[in-house]
């Protein structure tokens, strides 16, 4: 059965709702905080005349409806504002930002589902053995460990002492000078295999391994705790018997039969997950000084720059629900009792 | 049956994807990727993110790179005391200080490849003017310019002022093509459209690198302009041959991440890293640490309309009983200098004898004469801008210190915002302001007038924020601002008379004033000439000599 175009309807409805309700939450938020960024705007050593010129300018003398008005007018236009701080327009910034951050998070959840999956599958398999202790160990670990704190081991150990690994940064600035590589779409490693520009790509991926693969543990621990108890609930389920007592060959069963019962809520978790892995995309790109939306929200937040804090937090509120959208969609195609 | 096709077509698919990637790899390989043309690049790492692009009205951290695609007339070099020509030869000014020519080299270029006139630098400075933001108030002696000829330009000011000084600020002072109202689609030269022509990322400099990746939040990347005047003059001193052919700006916005990136070679220059690590710094042979002086000084303000601190005594008593030496060994470790008055060392206006002893039996000598034999009973309130640790221990510093004489102090970590509102707010209503106040100050353009006017002059109500308010004191140094660009000598006669005043009421203390630490990779030379303290944060890369 196809899934319900009425089912799609709802769902979008629903996400147009969330992200209008967190633009306008987050408008209030961020305007009653007791800041002055006119400041910003005017610059250091800004005399009081300059500085009420900016108030003006910016429409931060007027009420904070009228200032929501304004806003929501502009963005409906497609008009995102200006960064205060750097004067340049937000959607421009977030738009150079945003396949950065995605490009890293969709490198750490590859990693993540399909090591997170495997090693939970193994875990069942050969359940109460030391295997299955270890990888227990290490998905517990890998599901609690602060992020920055395991940010900043990583670094210490493959690049400060092994020196194996960079430690900053998407790319290393003199090879892309060097090679003439430019971005097109933003993703680096499509970029790089595009224009056939291995050294750039080799590049790329040695400076995605460590945030990838410190933003991948939690999703991965998660992924394979899940896999783990829900494999075994299927392993023993009746009809995974009968399969075997019919002489099916047991990878084929573990494989399809059971994986496809199990994997379900791994999928819906790994979607909630996803929220998580955003906040600590934040931290992990503070940290390698990843040019991504994380780094940009922190920096907007630093500085009360309106605008791009709005800007930022759509994106980010877009980028959860339609995740989430898909995640349910994909459930629902796994399993279609959810269709109902 | 089905499942042999779909394993055949996964096969398929996995060989078609290997053979393609092979089959580029082999085609570019013998093209584009091998054996690039080596450029030498220096990553240069900006602790803040750049602010616009737009040169008129640029006051902050923009002119990291703006001084190096822009040009100003002249440059200064405050440490020789010296103008260096920049797109101005050479330049004259009449008997009366009121009118001043300015005589244009004639193969400065625009990166467009029209020539730097006479007329655009009219254009530049009078749009500038006509904006009236930024730095723009340091043209406001500026009556009128003419052009007689193409390489000309002769200003006619309404008062006496240090015009040469002036066109060689960082700020508000940078000649631009007018080519640019062509290429906005603009009316008028003050249309909006220019700005956001500049704002996205366009540059229409004469510099000797062109802006060629405008990315504020992250990198700003320059390339050597090959056209420019300075490559070709072999006597010109602010350049190097081995100068970087790109240079980038990137933004990481902490000191410890800073000397991690420069320690591991992944940046070239540091802007700032934590002072306590220098020591440790300078015996890395991979790196070399540079120290100049730098014109940004520590001040402590006093609330002079507030009891007890409205009287003179008090203030006395409280200069006397800070320990400047043990500031800055402990706050800075050691890489500053105490201060001695309100004008930085190295700068040319200051003086050496106007630091207080610190003499704590003087003090208290001090305190009972202002009628407190007993120390004072009410807690003084101390702000700080937040997140500043130099700050932070130099407030604890002065908190023990008075302690040890019976002043009481709470220090406030404040955001900077915050912090100016609330001492903003003592014009109004001095008692609901704070009693002490810490903020750096540096210079918009090298002149002593710059930090005796702000700080301590009752017409400027944004910086004066100890309220001072003398008549005489202001008079001196409108006068002795006016005569700086014809008579020097008297000029700084008049500059020592009002700092001495200064010295005697105690409006404001001077601390320390900061040297500039830069750390960078061994092989980058050239470095103290590429750092001039009337620029703060700039890194000249023209200066720059890459090795190896």
């Amino acid at each position: 059965m196809p899934l319900g175009r009425e089912y799609l309807l709802k769902r979008l409805f629903h996400l147009i709702f969330v992200v209008f309700g967190v633009l306008i939450i987050t408008f209030i938020i961020t305007r009653v905080l007791p800041a002055r960024p006119e400041l910003l705007w005017a610059g250091p050593h800004a005399t009081i005349e300059q500085i009420e010129r900016a108030r003006k300018e910016l429409h931060l003398d007027e009420p904070i409806y009228v200032q929501l008005g304004y806003y929501l007018w502009g963005f409906i236009r497609g008009n995102w504002g200006v960064s205060w701080r750097t004067k340049t327009p937000v959607l421009n910034g977030l738009l150079s930002a945003l396949p950065a951050t995605l490009e890293l998070i969709i490198f750490a959840f590859s990693i993540a589902t399909v090591l997170g999956v495997l090693l939970g599958i193994v875990a069942a398999l050969r359940r109460n053995t030391m295997v299955d202790s270890v990888i227990q160990i290490f998905s517990v670990l890998g599901a609690s460990m602060p992020v920055f704190w395991l940010a900043l081991i990583m670094l210490y150990v493959f690049s400060n002492t092994l020196g194996w690994l960079p430690s900053s940064n998407r790319v290393d600035e003199t090879l892309v000078i060097s090679t003439g590589f430019h971005p097109i779409t933003g993703f680096y490693l499509i970029d790089s295999l595009m224009q056939g520009n291995f050294p750039v790509f080799i590049d790329v991926l040695r400076h995605m391994i460590l945030p990838a693969l410190v933003l991948s543990l939690y999703p991965m621990g998660l992924s394979a705790r899940m896999t783990r108890a829900m494999m075994v609930d299927v392993l023993h389920e009746p009809f995974i018997r009968s399969a075997l007592t019919w002489g099916i060959p047991k990878k084929l069963v573990v494989y399809k039969y059971a994986l496809k019962n199990a994997v379900a809520p791994v999928i819906a978790s790994l979607g909630l997950s996803f929220g998580y892995t955003i906040i600590g995309a934040f931290m992990v790109e503070l940290i390698f000084v990843w040019p991504g939306i994380g780094l940009y929200l922190a920096m907007s937040l630093l500085s009360f720059d309106y605008p791009a804090i709005m800007g930022a937090v759509i994106i980010v509120a877009l980028f959860y629900s339609v995740i989430n959208l898909i995640v349910d969609l994909i459930h629902a195609w796994i399993d279609p009792r959810l269709r109902l | 049956m089905r499942r042999a096709i779909s394993k055949a077509l996964t096969a398929l698919i996995i060989v078609l994807v290997v053979a393609l990637s092979l089959g580029a790899y082999l085609y570019f390989a013998g093209t584009a990727v091998k054996k690039p043309a080596r450029k030498t690049v220096v990553i240069y790492a900006s602790l803040s993110e750049m602010t616009s692009a737009e040169p008129s009205t640029e006051f902050s951290n923009s002119i990291m790179w703006m001084a190096v695609v822009y040009e100003p007339l002249l440059y200064y070099d405050p440490l020789n005391n010296v103008f260096i020509p920049a797109l101005a030869e050479s330049y004259e000014h009449d008997p009366s200080g009121l009118v001043w020519t300015f005589h244009l080299r004639k193969n400065a270029v625009f990166h467009d490849g029209t020539p730097v006139t006479a007329e655009a630098v009219k254009f530049s400075i009078e749009r500038t003017i006509s904006l009236g933001q930024g730095a723009a108030f340091i043209w406001d002696p500026v009556e009128s310019i003419e052009t007689p000829d193409n390489y000309t330009v002769v200003f006619h000011l309404k008062y006496q002022a240090p015009l040469d000084a002036i066109a060689s600020s960082g700020y508000g002072a940078y000649i631009f093509s007018p080519n640019v109202v062509k290429y906005a689609k603009a009316s008028n030269s003050t249309d909006p459209k220019i700005t956001d022509w500049f704002n996205a990322g366009n540059d229409a400099g004469s510099g000797p690198y062109r802006l060629v990746k405008w990315d504020p939040q992250n990198e700003v990347v320059l390339e050597k302009f090959t056209d420019w005047w300075g490559w070709k003059d072999p006597k010109y001193p602010l350049k190097s041959d081995k100068a970087p052919d790109v240079f980038i700006i990137k933004i990481v916005k902490d000191s410890v991440t800073q000397e991690r990136l420069v320690r591991s070679g992944d940046i070239q220059i540091a802007q700032t890293v934590p002072l306590e690590d220098i020591e440790n710094l300078k015996n890395d042979p991979n790196l070399r640490v540079v120290m100049k002086p730098s014109f940004q000084n520590l001040l402590l303000f006093f609330n002079t309309r507030k009891p007890p601190l409205d009287n003179v005594l008090v203030r006395r008593a409280i200069a006397h009983a800070i320990p400047y030496e043990d500031i800055v060994k402990i706050a800075v470790n050691g890489l500053a200098k105490v201060a001695s008055g309100p004008i930085p060392h190295g700068m040319w206006g200051h003086f050496d004898n106007f630091t207080y002893t610190y003499d704590l039996d003087l003090a208290k000598k001090l305190l009972t004469e202002a009628g407190y034999p007993n120390g004072i009973n009410r807690t003084l309130v101390l702000t700080y801008t937040a997140g500043d640790v130099y700050e932070k221990r130099t407030a604890e510093l002065i908190k023990s210190s008075l302690g040890r004489i019976g002043i009481n102090v709470e220090i406030r970590p404040m955001s900077w915002q915050e912090q100016w509102a609330l001492a903003q707010s003592g014009w109004n209503n001095s008692q609901a302001a704070q009693d002490l106040f810490i903020m750096y100050w540096w210079p918009t353009y090298v002149t002593p007038y710059d930090f005796l006017f702000n700080m301590f002059d009752s017409s400027s109500k944004s910086f004066d924020l100890c309220y001072y308010n003398n008549s005489e004191f202001e008079k001196i140094i409108d006068s002795a601002h006016q005569l700086e660009g014809i008579d020097r000598a008297r000029s700084l006669e008049l500059y020592y008379k009002a700092q001495k005043i200064l010295y005697n009421d105690v409006p404001a203390i001077a601390l320390w004033d900061s040297i500039d630490v830069k750390v960078a990779r061994a092989n980058i030379g050239g470095l103290d000439k590429a750092i001039n303290p009337a620029y703060a944060t700039v890194v000249f890369p023209q200066a720059l000599s890459v090795e190896g």
